[in-house]
């Protein structure tokens, strides 16, 4: 049996949002580690 | 035993396309050859670990300095934990991750593959500095793998080496979990809703979770050790106004989820493995999916009780010890709902069930000796000494490497199209679980009479259960050596594997041929009730 042809615009679409989800996790963690070591600077 | 394909298409490009060695496996961007080369990684760095825990074991087996000085015996224990926890455990489950999520979700690739390959080889060259701080002048590091300062800044050229090594593994591992995320979320086949994803599935989506939220906090903490080692800053410095203390809360607020992160995906592929073997559904499927998450959450709350004996106030005692006991509460509608899983199942004892239920018997052991040390006045008695190590290697070997060897027995043969032969494997679990417990079980009782942790030498009262220690290492020694002859002699030898090789195994990657095309769903699958692996398409 064989499934539907996806569009290939659909799957462009959902990689899109997926480098989307990717640079979001990704400035999360990296607004972690500045704040920390911000918070360790200026809470002194 | 039903075989269809749910797929449209798949194909074995690599075959077809004659990859060179080179551009498949150094520029890969598949997620089952990254997959590969994450548990090929995990493999050797699980070797390097065993071996410098034999060191560890041959000064141990009889009391007084034999073989190694106080200062190398130091990296040893350092090394190993550095060795095992990044290198082995994290790597070997991000591997699964890579060439079994996909799979069970119906998509064709991790949904960052280029990421995905910086994301793994990152990893070797993190881990050859990490080692060659052994060549260095002064050594390597030799202050617990915690690396608290003073100690750890007083070691010659390994500290900054060290941290830089951190750093990678950390950078690797959140583009590891970014990776897990964006693909859960986004590139979920039609009709594969969240809470019909395999258990696999979610224990890893909330592990990535946690790898998001800590492994910066370790990253932020290694980097004021560096600037205060280097740069005369006083974050942890008492004399510049610093405090030292301060970095163990830190430490372990990565810490306590790091434990977390290494046992989350043993709890999924367990999850997994448990219901095949018994020919039943998995017992609760949404409350495992609350209980992982449950966990995840108390993981953050509950650090410091790593540190009752550093200080604290009472009621800081108090809180940390009752919300440590809560953990006991999702963790028992686990080990509950594996039981009642088995309970009236149609049970077959094939290797990688046998491995599950040693984790759930072992790592119960763990989880009830870890309430002990959770009970401040205890904890009192118990902490620093061979009860702790006892502890965490009931979590971490009988709990986190079980569940790795389970799941590589268990999706052996989707992976290679080979059976393994299964008197063989009965032996290695055998064999295994004689010598885990010879290895592991008298260092209880060695922690209660007192022996401290990490010191070369010791009280000649404590030299019999030592000897019996060391000789369960020796015997935990040869069974990488068994299970990589298994392996390899199962791909020359081993019988030829069907789709479904477990008659009652439900769930996506099933569907797919043996082994597993090198592209699977290009196009996405038509995903019929038989094909989840919890719940029905209609429903």
């Amino acid at each position: 049996m064989s499934g539907p042809e996806r569009p290939t615009d659909e799957l462009a679409q959902r990689r899109r949002r997926a480098v989307r989800t990717a640079l979001v996790f990704g400035a999360i963690a990296l607004a972690i580690y500045i704040v920390f070591i911000l918070s360790g600077v200026i809470g002194r | 035993m039903s075989t269809h394909t749910a797929t449209a298409d798949h194909h074995h490009d690599a075959h077809d396309h004659r990859q060179s060695f080179v551009d498949r496996w150094f520029f890969s961007t598949n997620h089952k050859d990254i997959g590969t080369l994450y548990l090929l990684f995990s493999f050797v760095m699980f070797i390097i670990g065993a071996a410098m825990s034999v060191v560890i074991r041959l000064e141990l087996a009889v009391p007084g300095l034999q073989h190694v000085s106080p200062h190398f015996f130091n990296q040893m224990t350092t090394m190993h934990a550095l060795v095992m926890i990044f290198g082995g455990v994290m790597p070997a489950f991000v591997g699964l991750a890579n060439w079994m999520i996909p799979l069970q979700i119906g998509a064709p690739d991790m949904a960052l593959p280029r990421m995905n390959n910086w994301s793994f080889w990152i990893l070797p060259f993190a881990f050859a500095m990490l080692l060659m701080t052994l060549f260095l002048p002064g050594g390597g590091p030799g202050g617990g793998w915690t690396l608290y300062p003073p100690l750890s800044l007083q070691f010659g050229q390994a500290t900054a080496f060290t941290i830089f090594a951190i750093h990678m593994m950390g950078i690797s591992s959140i583009m590891g979990a970014i990776n897990v995320i964006a693909t859960i979320l986004n590139m979920r086949a039609p009709g594969i809703d969240l809470l019909k994803m395999p258990i696999f599935c979610w224990t890893w989506l909330i592990t990535a979770f946690l790898l998001i939220a800590v492994m910066p906090v370790l990253a932020g903490a290694v980097t004021m050790l560096l600037t205060d080692k280097f740069f005369a800053t006083s974050f942890f410095n008492a004399a510049g106004g610093g405090d030292p203390v301060m970095y163990q809360h830190i430490f372990w607020f990565f810490g306590h989820p790091e434990v977390y992160i290494m046992i989350l995906p043993a709890f999924g592929v367990v999850s997994e493995i448990i219901p095949t073997f018994s020919r039943k559904p998995l017992f609760g499927y949404q409350a495992m999916v609350y209980a992982t998450a449950a966990i995840a959450f108390l993981s953050f709350i509950v650090w410091a009780h790593h540190m009752f004996t550093v200080g604290m106030p009472l009621g800081g005692e108090i809180y940390f010890m009752f919300a440590t006991m809560l953990i006991a509460i999702p963790t028992g509608v686990k080990v509950f709902n594996w039981v009642t899983t088995m309970w009236r199942g149609s049970i077959s004892f094939e290797a990688p069930m046998l491995w599950s239920i040693a984790f759930v018997i072992l790592f119960s052991i763990g989880g009830f000796s870890g309430l002990m040390l959770a009970i401040v006045p205890a904890d009192f008695q118990y902490h620093d000494t061979y009860f702790v190590v006892a502890h965490f290697h009931y979590v971490l070997v009988t709990g986190a490497l079980f569940g790795i060897i389970a799941a590589v027995y268990y999706w052996w043969p989707k992976w290679t199209g080979r059976m393994y032969n299964e008197t063989a494997a009965k032996f290695h679990f055998w064999w295994t679980m004689v010598f885990v417990n010879l290895l592991f079980f008298p260092q209880h009782f060695l922690g209660l009479a007192g022996m401290p942790r990490r010191i070369p030498d010791y009280n000649v009262v404590f030299a019999d259960w030592n000897l019996v220690s060391s000789i369960g290492a020796f015997g935990m020694f040869v069974t990488p050596f068994l299970m990589f002859g298994i392996l390899f002699h199962s791909l020359k030898k081993g019988a030829i594997a069907p789709a479904r090789p477990w008659e009652s195994a439900r769930g996506l990657e099933w569907t797919v041929p043996s082994p597993a095309p090198h592209h699977t769903f290009a196009t996405p699958p038509v995903i019929r009730d038989g094909d989840l692996a919890h719940g029905d398409v209609s429903h």
